[in-house]
């Protein structure tokens, strides 16, 4: 039983992380209307600069990791400039395979930079457990779920209260009566992107040090992260969590008693399986919500 | 420059000022000469040019490339369904090729690998018939990570960690080909093949209903075009190609590894296909071409030989959606009207 639960609680941490990849997917769809490619290589961005910041700049580790999810965010603005602006008119294909070249670039020049053998990312609070009658929880995975816990109740409230979660909604409903109404759809393009960026950094910074980081660390959490997406709906943050943590349990619980050999196929499985089975998402009212 | 809603696809069904003036032909006859004159000039030209066994392995890389990208160049660029598949429905071609073979013989291994292929790739998306773009990209993503976990953890197809060593060597009339230009003449034969088969695709009623399903599928299915037949056809047909590029390869290769089969390859493919020009079957093969000489002439790239392809991709989908072909076919356009009385020719087919 102890086992099972101790599973579960990293479960619940998986499902945190997805929840926040899927939150990155989420703020740029509803700003912009596309899905972007480099989601994942931007999770690998934000570790990889957190290990840069760590050991090059010789930051803390709380620093370097503030500092990996601004720049990440920069970053995000860039792609929005070079990937997504020149193409908004464009069908979306075509933005999907800017997006595509776009994460092949990321990559590569991170490879080049930081080179391409594996790296270990430190931890601010330890590598050490909790253990809580028998249940034992690494303090990393605490942490994961704290941070993924204020940063989406954030994002909820900024979607809802704000001025700025309201210019995004719109954005995404109709652009054109959105720039009539007189939204900076500019600025606003810029900034998703932007945040989105940074939500995936955060999701890297707080992953990576369970494991040795490489390259292509951050592309199996894009799928689960983008499961997760699809199953809540691409609508709401609330069903998107619901769905993200969903995944993360079963991938955990299942993963460990179920075909063992191949725990590492679940995220894909789970997202194939979802696209397949339930593409318009667990609580979509209305079917084909807009494949 | 085309209007924004053509970006990527094939633009003959769009109304241009010709059209209504020209009589044109709906289905050209002179494709398969093309083909045969293609085969004919490739095979003269690399026999005069005596070429070293290292520049020869190029040439036959190119054709293994050019048959995968056609295949990739249907399911893509005709029926814009955006599959990053393509590589390793090659794979499955190889590796079951290569487990086949021992027992059925080469020939009959190679129709195993496209057969299994055709049957893999029709039932995923038959499963996938509701999705397309992003979702569709990312699902045949996923489920080239899931084969390849698969070859790479299942001993008894894909050997040791996925790489499978002492596959036997293509055979014609009876005799094994072994050495380099000995294959380059079987895998000639089977490019032409390919290129006939394409040929035949290309001028068929199928192509058009492909692009009606791809442009107005709702249009498309209440003109009585059977959509979810065509997009399961198409994506099952052009897996096939690949698979029989990826065949050819292990045969030629002697041996086959997941690696060789990456998403590296599946975004090569991407790149020829955009490279080479996604309105004629004939980009494929000119992108194929560019992406094997690539690496070998450009070697000061080195490390940023990926930066490149990337920076390419960009460059390409922004600039140049219609690549060297739609480029060809918009300079030729525009030369009869400096010179008189010259018939108009469009771009390669």
């Amino acid at each position: 039983m102890s086992t099972f639960l101790s599973l579960l609680a990293s479960g619940i941490a998986l499902g945190a992380i997805y929840a926040l990849g899927a939150a990155g997917f989420l703020v740029l769809y509803k700003a912009t209307g596309v899905v972007n490619f480099a989601q994942g290589d931007l999770v690998t961005v934000g570790a990889y600069l957190t290990f840069w910041g760590t050991t090059s700049l010789h930051l803390g580790v709380w620093k370097a990791a503030l500092l990996a999810v601004v720049l990440t965010g920069l970053l995000g603005v860039v792609l929005e400039r070079v990937a997504y602006a020149p193409l908004r008119n464009r069908p979306h294909l075509t933005i999907v395979i800017s997006t595509l070249g776009a994460a092949l670039m990321v990559r590569a020049l991170l490879g080049l930079w930081l080179g391409t053998s594996p790296i270990t990312v430190p931890t601010p609070i330890g590598l050490g457990t909790f253990d809580i009658g028998g249940v034992v929880i690494a303090r990393q995975r605490v942490l994961i779920v704290v941070v993924a816990a204020v940063v989406v109740a954030t994002l909820g409230w900024m979607f809802a209260r704000t001025q700025l979660g309201r210019s995004l909604r719109a954005m995404a409903t109709d652009h054109a009566m959105a720039r009539l109404s007189g939204i900076r759809v500019r600025g606003i393009s810029m900034f998703a992107w932007g945040f989105s960026g940074a939500l995936a950094a955060i999701a890297g910074v707080l992953v990576a040090p369970l494991a040795p980081v490489e390259l292509g660390f951050g592309f199996s959490i894009m799928f689960g992260a983008f499961a997760a997406a699809i199953l809540g709906g691409f609508e709401s943050l609330g069903g998107v969590v619901v769905a993200g943590l969903l995944l993360g349990v079963v991938e955990q619980t299942f993963g460990a008693y179920v075909f063992r050999e191949y725990a590492e196929l679940y995220p894909f499985l789970l997202m194939v399986a979802v696209i397949a089975v339930r593409p318009q998402g667990l609580f979509a009212r209305r079917a084909h919500a807009r494949l | 420059m085309p209007d924004s809603e053509t970006a990527v696809v094939d633009t003959s069904l769009a109304p241009t000022g010709e059209a209504r003036t020209t009589r044109r032909r709906l289905y050209p006859g002179h494709q398969f000469l093309v083909v045969l004159v293609t085969a004919v000039v490739v095979g003269t030209v690399v026999s005069a040019l005596e070429l070293e066994p290292l520049d020869l392995g190029m040439v036959n890389l190119w054709m293994v490339y050019s048959i995968i990208a056609i295949g990739f160049y249907f399911i893509f660029a005709v029926a814009g369904q955006f599959a990053l598949s393509q590589a390793f429905m090659a794979m499955v071609g190889g590796y079951v090729s290569a487990v086949a073979s021992p027992s059925t013989g080469v020939p009959l291994g190679i129709v195993c690998g496209i057969t299994t292929a055709g049957v893999l790739a029709a039932a995923f998306a038959l499963l996938m018939r509701r999705v397309t773009e992003f979702y569709f990209a990312i699902a045949t993503l996923g489920l080239a990570e899931i084969g390849t976990i698969v070859i790479r953890n299942w001993d008894y197809v894909g050997g040791v960690d996925g790489t499978r060593i002492g596959i036997q060597p293509l055979e014609a009339l009876g005799r094994q080909l072994r050495m380099q230009d000995e294959v380059f003449w079987g895998l000639l034969a089977a490019f032409t093949l390919a290129l006939l088969v394409a040929a035949a695709f290309e001028r068929s009623p199928l192509r058009r209903e492909l692009i009606a399903v791809h442009r107005t599928p709702e249009v498309a299915a209440t003109l009585g075009v059977p959509v979810t037949l065509l997009r399961v056809t198409v994506f099952a047909a052009g897996s096939m190609l690949a698979a029989f590029g990826g065949a050819l390869y292990a045969h030629w290769q002697g041996f086959v590894s997941t690696e060789a089969f990456g998403l590296d390859l599946s975004i090569g493919i991407f790149i020829m296909v955009l490279f080479g020009g996604t309105s004629s079957m004939w980009g494929a093969v000119i992108g194929a071409a560019f992406y094997v000489v690539v690496p070998v002439k450009f070697e000061f790239l080195g490390g940023y030989l990926d930066v490149f392809y990337g920076g390419l991709i960009l460059v390409l989908i922004i600039a140049f959606p219609e690549g060297l072909i739609g480029i060809a076919r918009s300079v030729a356009r525009r030369l009869p009207r400096r010179i008189p009385g010259t018939q108009r020719r469009a771009g390669v087919s």
